[in-house]
C-alpha cells in the first residue's frame, strides 16, 4: 500500500522555488532516508507530509488523503524534529501522560524504560533540558508513539555519539516489532545506511534518486590499477574523482560497464570495488563548479 | 499498523485538556491579582466634608473597578497569548489541525471566562462584606447594566460575557499578527488614532460608540445577543485567516 504520493510537486517561498517537481511514492512500512544537501527543502517536504505547509501546486497525498488540515494525517502521524516544543509549565511526566492521552498505540512501558535508560528525572521540565537532552527526549516520544507514519527530521542534532547509536538501535528495534512507515533524514548517511530500505535523495528540487541503498551504491565504481591500463579501459567516460595511494591510481566512475567490459579489467589487474553509501551521495549531489578549493584559487 | 480513526470532537476534547495543564500558572496568577486588587479596593478612597467646626461627613468609596479592569486585560493578555507562534508550536507538537487548535481554544476562553468573569462578579459581594464589617452601615449602589440591584446572576453572567468579549479581541489581533507583522503597525495606528483627540478629532468618541452599544443595552437578552453575536464573527475571522498558515516553522 502506498503511504505517500506526491504528484509534480511544487513549493516555493515568495519568488524563491525549493522543490520543483517532486513525484514519488513511498510505499508502507518502509524505512525511508530523505537525504540531500543543507536548503534543498527536505524539511519543506516533510513538513508537507504532515500537513504543516502546504504545496504550492501539484499533489501531495498522505494516505489517500491531501495532508494539509487533515485530522486522520495528523492523528496518524508524528513528526520529530527540535522544534518540537512543549509548554514551559510541563514536567516529562506531564508530556508523557499527553502523549499517551494522543496517540492511540502509544507504549507507557516502553517510554518510560527509554526515559530512565538515558537518565532523565521525570519531574524536569522539557525547556531546560540540554540541547542533546531534548532531542534524545523528542527521539523517545516518536518511537513510543508508534504512529503509523513516524518522521524524524535530524533527531540526533546535539546528541553525542553513544546516544545516537543508541537511538538508531532503539528505533531499528521498535520497527522489526512494529513494523511503520519511518522517514528519517539525516546529515550522516553513513549513520543511517544499515538502518534505511530506501533513500530518497532530493537535488535541486526534484527527487533526483528514489531506491535501495545497494543500487545507489551500485551507481558508480572504483578502479583501480596503473594509470595506462585504467586510461585504455575508460575510454571517453568521464571520471568523477580520483586519487591516488601509493604506486596505483583511483578513479571513481558511473557505473555503466557492462559486464564484458568488467571482466575484462579484471584480467588487466584492475582492482574493481563498490563506493560508500555516503560517496555515491556526494559524487550525485556534487555542484558542477568545482570543490571548495576553486573558491580560494 | 493499523490507521486510527479518530472525530474532530474528540481531538478538540484532548487539545483542551492540553491547554488547561498548560495554562495553570494563568489562573493561579489571576487569583493573586484579584486578591491584589481586592486589597487595594478596601483601603478605598476616602475623602471628608465639614459643614461648620462641630460637623463633618467622611465619605468612603469602594469599587471593584480594579478588578474588573485587572480581569479584562487579564482575558485580553492571554486571548494574545494562545495565538503566539509559540502556542501553535506546542500544539502541533501532538494531534491537530488548524480547526480543532481553534475551537479547543475556544472551549479553553470560555471556560476561563466563566472562571475570571464569576471572581470578577463576586469581588463586589466580598468587598461590599468587607466594607460593612469595617466601616458599619453603608450606601450600596450598584449603577449601570452590569449590576441591575437583585440580579445577582445576570451580573455574574454579564461578567462573564466581557470577558469572553475582551479574550476574543485578543485573540482576534494575535490571528492577524500571525498572518502578517504587518498588522502590529496598524494596531498602533488605530490606537493612536481613536485614544487621541484634537480640535479637529475627538479619535476616544468612536470607542464610545462600541462601548455604548454593549454597556447602555437594557435588554439583557439582546446584550447576550450582541456579545455572542460579536465573538462568533471575531471567532470565526480568526479561524479564516489561520486556515492556511505555515506551523512549526
Amino acid at each position: 500500500m502506498t503511504v505517500i504520493k506526491f504528484d509534480h510537486v511544487v513549493k516555493s517561498f515568495r519568488t524563491h522555488e525549493v522543490l520543483k517537481e517532486m513525484s514519488f511514492e513511498i510505499k508502507q512500512d518502509v524505512i525511508t532516508g530523505i537525504i540531500g544537501r543543507n536548503g534543498v527543502g527536505k524539511t519543506t517536504l516533510m513538513k508537507m507530509i504532515v500537513g504543516f505547509t502546504e504545496e504550492t501546486a501539484g499533489r501531495v497525498e498522505v494516505f489517500s488523503e491531501k495532508p494539509f488540515n487533515s485530522l486522520k494525517v495528523s492523528a496518524n502521524s508524528i513528526f520529530v524534529d527540535d522544534g518540537m516544543k512543549f509548554p514551559d509549565a510541563m514536567t516529562l511526566t506531564d508530556i508523557l501522560k499527553e502523549c499517551a492521552r494522543f496517540y492511540p498505540n502509544w507504549d507507557s512501558e516502553l517510554a518510560d524504560r527509554l526515559i530512565a535508560y538515558f537518565g532523565y528525572h521525570f519531574d524536569t521540565r522539557h525547556h531546560h533540558l540540554s540541547k542533546g537532552k531534548k532531542s534524545t527526549f523528542n527521539a523517545i516520544i516518536g518511537i513510543a508513539s508508534r504512529s503509523p507514519l513516524t518522521i524524524f527530521d535530524e533527531p540526533t542534532t546535539g546528541m553525542d555519539s553513544a546516544v545516537r547509536k543508541d537511538f538508531y538501535r532503539a528505533l531499528l528495534k521498535d520497527y522489526l516489532t512494529h513494523p511503520r512507515t519511518i522517514l528519517l533524514s539525516s546529515h550522516h548517511i553513513e549513520e543511517i545506511e544499515d538502518l534505511l530500505e530506501d533513500v530518497l535523495l532530493v537535488h535541486k528540487g526534484i527527487a533526483h534518486y528514489h531506491g535501495s541503498i545497494t543500487a545507489l551504491q551500485e551507481m558508480f565504481v572504483t578502479l583501480s590499477g596503473k594509470l595506462e591500463t585504467l586510461t585504455l579501459h575508460t575510454e571517453g567516460k568521464e571520471v568523477i574523482n580520483e586519487s591516488t595511494t601509493g604506486p596505483s591510481i583511483e578513479w571513481t566512475l558511473e557505473n555503466n560497464f557492462t559486464p564484458a567490459e568488467l571482466s575484462r579489467m579484471k584480467a588487466d589487474n584492475i582492482l574493481i570495488s563498490a563506493v560508500s553509501a555516503n560517496d555515491a551521495y556526494i559524487m550525485l549531489t556534487d555542484q558542477p563548479k568545482g570543490g571548495i578549493d576553486d573558491v580560494f584559487e | 499498523m493499523y490507521l486510527s480513526e479518530t472525530s474532530l470532537f474528540d481531538i478538540v476534547v484532548k487539545q483542551f485538556r492540553f491547554k488547561l495543564n498548560a495554562h495553570a500558572a494563568f489562573f493561579s496568577t489571576f487569583i493573586l491579582l484579584q486578591i491584589g486588587a481586592l486589597v487595594l479596593a478596601i483601603t478605598g478612597s476616602m475623602y471628608s466634608i465639614s459643614y461648620d467646626s462641630l460637623s463633618s461627613i467622611r465619605i468612603v468609596e469602594l469599587n471593584n473597578t480594579g478588578n474588573v479592569s485587572i480581569t479584562l486585560f487579564w482575558a485580553f493578555f492571554l486571548g494574545v497569548t494562545l495565538m503566539t507562534t509559540a502556542r501553535q508550536n506546542e500544539a502541533f507538537s501532538l494531534v491537530t489541525t488548524r480547526l480543532s487548535n481553534h475551537f479547543a481554544n475556544l472551549l479553553f476562553m470560555l471556560t476561563a471566562s466563566l472562571f475570571a468573569g464569576t471572581i470578577a462578579a463576586l469581588s463586589s459581594p466580598v468587598l461590599k462584606l468587607f466594607g460593612f464589617l469595617r466601616y458599619g452601615e453603608m450606601v450600596i449602589s450598584t449603577p449601570g447594566i452590569m449590576d441591575e440591584p437583585g440580579e445577582f446572576f445576570l451580573r455574574i453572567i454579564t461578567a462573564i460575557s466581557y470577558v469572553l468579549l475582551f479574550f476574543l479581541i485578543g485573540y482576534t489581533i494575535s490571528s492577524l499578527v500571525q498572518v502578517n507583522k504587518f498588522f502590529i503597525g496598524i494596531f498602533i495606528i488605530f490606537f493612536i488614532v481613536f485614544t487621541s483627540s484634537t480640535q479637529n478629532w475627538n479619535g476616544s468618541q468612536y470607542l464610545g460608540h462600541v462601548f455604548t452599544f454593549f454597556a447602555f443595552e437594557q435588554s439583557p437578552l439582546l446584550f447576550l445577543l450582541k456579545i455572542s453575536g460579536a465573538v462568533i464573527v471575531l471567532f470565526t475571522i480568526s479561524a479564516v485567516i489561520t486556515n492556511r498558515l505555515e506551523v512549526r516553522n
